[in-house]
């Protein structure tokens, strides 16, 4: 629900960078968004297309790539994907900060960003 | 962010530039959690998140825990809506500070209302805050607002997939409470099912089960949170 509110701050960021360098527009973005947070790709491209509107960034492609969760376990030392846990009757799979070697509870360390990577530019 | 960090490709004039960047635009939201963390621990205020549907108690667990607690603690209370003061009035009877914060049309409060907020109480006078959200189990996952611990609330009204629908809420709860038990049978609703699915997504998070209205759990509530 808060798409709206990071494609303003995505086109903002490239607005910025676009303006360092005296660009004439802006070809390509990307980006990378943990699959850990709540942001549906679908509505920020809207929002981003949106907002984009009458600006350098207009008619450029947002690029979305997704992030897998990282979790690490401090009981045995684990770094890897989320163990996961699901149900014939659910439709997708549930992540779970169980360890999948150790069965302690682990911290998440990757999988909540949502980074812009690269700006492509013409000048 | 700093220019050591921003990497630059440069192609020949008139031609194609490529910036490289590690700008996260959800970190301002968690700068400005940890700067109102460093606040309320400078202060020896203990802040809790409470988050939770629409109608599934918050409110009521708010009540009742200010009620417990206003003996032996100093406590503000923050309420997240999108308007009106009907929670803070209700919550303002007993004496506390509140401060209700209207998001308009936001869905989830953000580490800078909650800063705002902040701003307004006397933060050498209280030592518990609690913080509700708005209803929703979706975005203030994605917002922390700088709280020490967080609490979800479910009730069993909501029906049997509440935790297995919203699991990513719960990887971040330290508290679980699972309200209205008394409806549970009347709503077929499997209690222990939904304490399971907790424990699957997050074996750390303490469950409580409760009847908020009645005050049934408070105290077990209480004790989790330790405070």
């Amino acid at each position: 629900m808060h798409e709206y509110a990071t494609a303003r701050l995505l086109v903002e960021t490239v607005l910025r960078e676009a303006a360092r360098r005296s660009t004439k527009s802006v070809t390509e973005v990307h980006l990378v968004i943990g699959n850990l947070t709540f942001l549906s790709t679908e509505q920020l491209q809207s929002s981003y297309d949106l907002i984009a509107k009458g600006t350098p960034v207009e008619g450029s492609r947002l690029i979305v790539k997704e992030n897998e969760g990282v979790v690490e376990c401090d009981g045995c030392g684990y770094r890897g994907p989320l163990n996961t846990f699901s149900d014939a009757s659910f439709l997708f799979i549930i992540p779970s900060l169980c360890c999948p070697r150790c069965g302690n509870t682990a911290k998440i360390v990757a999988g909540r960003e949502c980074m812009v990577t690269k700006i492509r530019m013409e000048v | 962010m700093s220019e050591r960090r921003r990497k630059i490709v440069e192609a020949e004039p008139t031609e194609i530039y490529d910036v490289e960047l590690e700008e996260d635009l959800l970190q301002a939201n968690r700068d400005l959690a940890e700067e109102n963390r460093r606040l309320l621990a400078r202060c020896g205020v203990e802040a809790i998140d409470i988050m939770g549907c629409i109608g599934s108690g918050k409110t009521t667990l708010i009540h009742q825990l200010v009620g417990q607690l206003k003996g032996r603690r100093r406590i503000a209370v923050f309420k997240g809506d999108l308007t009106t003061t009907i929670d803070t009035d209700i919550i303002a009877r007993h004496g506390v500070e509140t401060v209700q914060i209207n998001t308009g049309k936001e869905c989830h409060l953000d580490a800078n209302l909650v800063r705002k907020a902040l701003a307004k109480i006397d933060l050498g006078s209280i030592d518990l805050l609690l913080i509700e959200n708005v209803g929703n189990l979706i975005c203030p996952a994605d917002f922390q607002l700088g709280a020490e611990k967080r609490l979800v609330v479910i009730s069993v009204t909501e029906g049997p997939y509440m935790v297995v629908k919203h699991s990513r809420i719960f990887m971040d709860a330290d508290t679980v409470v699972i309200n209205k038990l008394d409806l549970a049978e009347a709503m077929k609703v499997d209690a222990d099912r939904l304490e399971e699915d907790v424990k699957h997504v997050n074996s750390n998070a303490t469950v409580v089960k409760a009847i908020c209205r009645d005050g049934v759990g408070i105290n077990t509530v209480i004790e989790s949170l330790g405070v």
